[in-house]
């Protein structure tokens, strides 16, 4: 039956990916056409949780299919174990919920006001590319095979940048689609070397024997696979600086910005994550740089997420900052816990975006029901993330439990011996794991303050330009402090130090968000291309016209103008003829004459 | 006789005796010309294919006549597994540039002359592969020089800036017959050794000097490489494939540049052994490498439309000689299904391009654009090929990259094939780049040309295409595919030839 089950839940979302896709290239879709593949949609992805959901409840089994393509790679074979079904299930049902999403129905826009109508048209095509998507990444999820995945993660990155091509104007889609398809491929480009290194091991391309063989590789090949597959799990993921393809997601409709590109991919890559989480426990130095990385990137993204005013844009950052603390729980060796980050993150990424949806259409009904969910989705997920905390303090790496080690100190006596030895030992010192915590309040707290704008019916903030939503409550509570001591002091150098901070803090952020956002490797990566290119250009001209084919042409003219300094002095005027044949005559004298004549 | 003996005769006779019969035709006949070289083509083809029972019963069909008995040289053919996928590459190659042509050429009175030369070239190409000794493979092998270079000489087009098609001819014919020479002094070395031309002697096992054994391989590389484009040895390939018409274009990227590799194949990995190959395993894989990236680079500096698919060439050939250096199973096996895969791809590549400058007149990529609209099939089997030569699965060249790389992951040289492997992701950007810029995007007409109205008042009208230029693209585009989601039989014909390289070693 789970063969049944499986076939299914692949099958069915291909099928109708197809028919809709093809629908709508070979028609003009008319507006029923549409409405019919919305709700085809609906049903289909609907069908296929019940697959899945079917599938969870069998327990693992046996497939008793498989299949064999490549030579030498042996049969593609499906796995159903527990944790793959449980990611399949999540990403299926998030999918589901994403289009239903789409079929709320918002306000007429006549009773909007002009601004507020910018909530991204939904597209069919868009819907296609999600059922065709969401097979293959079942596939992913589900296959046992290295080979089997590899593909079914290339079809989805195929997928998930063909959704601007078709979907938007004719010069942003084509510029978009390669954009997003060359940073997945960097992504994937990394799993094929660890994949091919594994199979060379292994003999298999099979997981669970290719992934244990890792322990057995040189040092060198063992540090391949893991920056081939730490790479792959990056960019699928979004962590800091691979966020930026999971940012063209804000223009499209909530199923695709909302499932397409925040879900589907990061949850492929959590789940590849949790596979290869024993891996980099093989490989220390690796493993601390994998854990300074993504700190950085934890960092730098969070404040990034606490300048945007809107809750949409802020989502990708949300994203990247999860991943960031993904990537610390795989380094660290929670291996358990990534696929409860992934199960929670789903509907939590979901409830964001739907949130920031109706908090910012103001005529809605929903808004405050919207409110409410946001900020107890906030609480959760500060919750959550503190949970992670401190589950990472408690892993091996922090040698002395951190809680505990501070009772155990005491406040002042042996404190300083005890932190050191702490942050000599530990693979992610203490303070690290402080700054984490301050993260992923700072991470919770931004969906808090949504909610309370919701709720408070606040009129909805304008979008841009985006100050840092923290500054007006400091500038507020800073203000009131101020006030309070001009009664006391009157007004001197301490008011103007004091108001003078809110003002500083400001320029400051813009200073950081100019910097950071529209900076350093963000910024190397969206012009790599151009620089590529440039680079090549100039190659071209220095080699191809001046270098190679120069020289060539240089020795070439060289060798001509000789023949014809030769050819002159044969076929000159007759006097000089005369002389060469003078001087040939005399040196067959000679010759003669030498060989005894 | 028998039916393999009439095949072998055929594959050659067919082509040789229809060249000879085009030339001599009287003007009133010329019409029929295209179909005479079609059917030429189509019976070469077909012959090949009749081989293969033959191949499969473990026979080798082979013909042997007398021709030069004082020196010992003989007329010798013979087809065996290692000669089936380029003989058949080459075959199938002609009879879809052939039927190309069709539409892409005029039908005047030089087209009897056209067809006969392009068949001429066909068969340098399938006598290059089927011959059984060293005079008469050169002889093929010349004779394909000859024939491509009168082609480009003759019916070659030049734009206005570009160099003229007797510079690029004479070019094309001096480096070619460069790299020519290199493999003849091998060839001679070999025949001084042996005593005779024949292969079969040189598969028995040749005994030189150490010294001699580097001097023959490096010159035997060195030649092929020639013929293979490798970078630095590639600057023929550019004018040369730009300059040709398109169908010798289509000849010369997807059939001829093989040849090199087939060399390789043939010669130094058949004659020696592992030992006797490793030193050159490392060149191998770095020429590839940087035959690769620089090929790549290339393509993206590039605006002519037709120099970029050029330059593609370059570095897809670049793979090959890295699948080949790394002397593994894989490596190679993976290396000969990319020459049939390169053909694909590349053709269908090239035929889009014809199709493009057809419609458009234009070469500069940044004067076309916006095509989707006006050319949807051939949009569509752009995106296939675009799509195959970027390795997406489960298109043919995924298939033979795949191969590659794991043999690169067998060797000591990880480094090595972890560049090899990103330096695809520059095939990715330059092949996004030319899609995108011709199919999609806006058609820089519509922002200039303000005499047609507002551009959302203009309709796209569907461009009238040659169904003879369109078919062979459709056709390719569907191999592409099927290729790619079924290798098996193709990997099932590439495996009978791996027992025959490096004395014997699978």
């Amino acid at each position: 039956m789970s063969g049944v089950w499986l076939a299914g839940l692949i099958l069915i979302p291909l099928l109708s990916g197809v028919a809709l896709l093809g629908g709508r290239l070979f028609t003009h879709a008319p507006p029923r056409r549409r409405i019919v593949g919305r709700y085809t949609a609906l049903a289909v992805t609907g069908l296929a949780t019940v697959c899945t959901l079917a599938l969870v409840l069998n327990g693992e089994q046996e497939v008793p299919f498989q299949l064999t393509w490549l030579p030498n790679a042996g049969a593609m074979t499906f796995s159903l174990a527990k944790t793959g079904l449980h990611a399949a299930l999540a990403t299926t049902a998030a999918a589901f919920l994403s289009l239903l999403m789409c079929n709320i129905p918002s306000p007429s826009p006549s009773r909007l006001p002009s601004r507020e109508s910018s909530r991204p048209v939904y597209r069919l095509p868009s819907t296609a590319l999600l059922l065709l998507t969401l097979a293959a990444a079942n596939t992913a999820f589900l296959s046992g095979h290295f080979l089997g995945r590899y593909v079914a993660l290339e079809i989805a990155g195929v997928c998930i940048a063909l959704v601007p091509l078709l979907t938007l104007a004719r010069d942003a889609g084509p510029r978009l689609t390669k954009f997003v398809y060359l940073v997945l491929r960097v992504g994937d480009t990394g799993f094929l070397i660890a994949m091919l290194i594994l199979m060379n091991a292994a003999g298999t391309l099979d997981i669970g024997p290719a992934l244990e063989s890792g322990a057995a590789l040189s040092g060198s090949r063992l540090a391949w696979v893991i920056i081939g597959f730490v790479l792959a799990v990056w960019v699928k993921i979004g962590a800091w600086p691979f966020e930026s393809w999971q940012q063209v997601g804000e223009q499209f409709d909530a199923a695709s910005h909302g499932w397409t590109y925040a879900t589907v991919m990061p949850n492929l890559g959590l789940y590849l994550l949790y596979r290869i989480t024993p891996l980099l426990s093989q490989h220390p130095a690796l493993r601390a740089s994998v854990v300074s990385l993504s700190l950085g990137g934890m960092v730098l993204v969070t404040v990034i997420a606490m300048l945007k005013r809107n809750l949409r844009p802020a989502l990708v950052y949300l994203n990247a900052a999860q991943s960031g603390l993904a990537l610390c729980l795989a380094a660290a060796g929670v291996q358990g816990l990534i696929v409860t980050l992934l199960v929670v993150m789903t509907p939590l990424r979901l409830l964001f975006l739907w949130g920031s949806h109706v908090i910012q259409e103001q005529a809605s009904r929903w808004r405050r029901v919207a409110g409410a969910l946001t900020g107890a989705g906030g609480v959760l997920l500060t919750g959550f993330n503190a949970y992670l905390v401190w589950q990472l303090a408690q892993t091996a790496y922090v040698k002395v439990s951190l809680t505990r080690s501070l009772v155990q100190a005491g406040i002042l006596r042996p404190t300083l011996p005890v932190l050191w030895e702490m942050t000599r030992s530990a693979l992610i010192p203490w303070p690290v794991v402080i700054l984490l915590a301050v993260i992923v309040v700072l991470i919770g707290g931004r969906y808090l303050k949504a909610a309370m704008v919701a709720l408070t019916n606040q009129a909805v903030l304008p979008q841009e330009p985006a100050p840092l939503p923290q500054t007006i409550a400091v500038d507020r509570m800073l203000g009131k402090i101020a006030a309070g001591m001009r009664a006391w002091l009157e007004v001197g150098f301490l008011e103007r130090v004091i108001t003078g901070i809110p003002e500083a803090v400001l320029n400051l952020a813009k200073s950081l968000h100019s910097w950071i956002e529209s900076g350093l490797l963000e910024r190397i990566i969206a012009h790599t291309p151009r620089a590529v290119t440039a680079g090549a250009a100039l190659l071209h001209r220095v080699v191809e016209h001046q270098g190679l084919e120069g020289t060539l042409r240089g020795t070439a003219k060289g060798v001509f103008k000789f023949n014809r300094w030769i050819q002159d002095r044969h076929t000159g005027r007759l006097r000089a003829n005369l002389q060469w044949v003078f001087v040939v005559l005399l040196l067959i004298v000679a010759m003669l004459i030498w060989q005894g004549w | 006789m028998a039916l393999e003996t009439l095949a072998l005769l055929l594959v050659l006779g067919a082509p040789l005796v229809t060249t000879l019969a085009l030339f001599v035709l009287p003007r009133r006949l010329q019409p029929v010309a295209r179909w005479l070289a079609g059917g030429a083509a189509a019976l070469s083809l077909a012959a090949m294919f009749a081989l293969i029972p033959a191949l499969r019963r473990g026979d080798v069909p082979a013909i042997a006549l007398n021709w030069m008995p004082a020196a010992g040289i003989q007329f010798d053919l013979r087809i065996d597994w290692l000669t089936l996928p380029f003989a058949i590459t080459e075959g199938a190659v002609t009879l879809l540039a052939i039927i190309y042509a069709w539409g892409s050429e005029a039908n005047d009175e030089r087209a009897p002359y056209f067809y006969g030369l392009l068949l001429l070239f066909a068969v340098g190409m399938a006598g290059t592969t089927l011959a059984d000794g060293m005079v008469l493979f050169y002889t093929f092998w010349e004779l394909m020089l000859l024939a491509s270079c009168a082609l480009i000489l003759v019916w070659g087009h030049t734009s206005g800036s570009g160099p003229s098609r007797r510079a690029v001819a004479l070019k094309y014919f001096i480096f070619t017959h460069l790299g020519s020479l290199m493999v003849l002094v091998s060839l001679v070395i070999l025949y001084n050794a042996t005593g005779t031309d024949r292969f079969s002697a040189l598969r028995a096992g040749v005994t030189l000097a150490p010294g001699i054994v580097t001097t023959v391989i490096t010159l035997f590389i060195l030649g092929f490489c020639v013929k293979m484009a490798i970078f630095p040895l590639h600057i023929w390939l550019p004018d040369a494939h730009t300059v040709a018409p398109m169908p010798v274009t289509i000849m010369l990227a997807a059939a001829m540049l093989s040849m090199g590799a087939y060399g390789i194949l043939r010669f130094p990995m058949s004659i020696f052994t592992m030992e006797q190959m490793q030193p050159f395993a490392v060149p191998m894989m770095i020429l590839g490498i940087l035959s690769e990236i620089y090929g790549a680079l290339m393509a993206l500096a590039e605006r002519d439309i037709k120099r970029i698919i050029a330059y593609s060439s370059v570095s897809q050939m670049g793979y090959i000689l890295y699948g080949m250096g790394t002397l593994t199973y894989n490596g190679i096996a993976g290396a000969t299904l990319h020459v049939i895969y390169h053909a694909i791809v590349k053709a269908l590549l090239f035929m889009v391009v014809g199709l493009v400058v057809y419609v458009t007149g234009k070469r500069n990529i940044d004067e076309v654009g916006g095509l989707a609209r006006r050319m949807p099939v051939v949009t569509a089997c752009a995106a296939i090929g675009i799509l195959a030569i970027i390795a997406v699965p489960p298109l043919c060249v995924f298939d033979s990259e795949w191969m590659i790389f794991a043999g690169g992951l067998e060797t000591p040289y990880v480094t090595l094939s972890v560049i090899t492997i990103f330096g695809s992701l520059l095939t990715v950007a330059y092949a996004l780049w030319f899609g995108s810029r011709i199919f999609l995007g806006k058609d820089p007409a519509e922002t200039t040309d303000t005499t047609l109205g507002p551009v959302s008042d203009r309709a796209p009208t569907r461009a009238k295409l040659p169904l003879a230029m369109v078919a062979p693209s459709v056709l390719l585009a569907a191999l592409a595919i099927i290729e790619g989601v079924f290798p098996a039989p193709l990997f099932d014909w590439v495996a009978h030839e791996l027992p025959m390289l490096l004395g014997g070693r699978w």
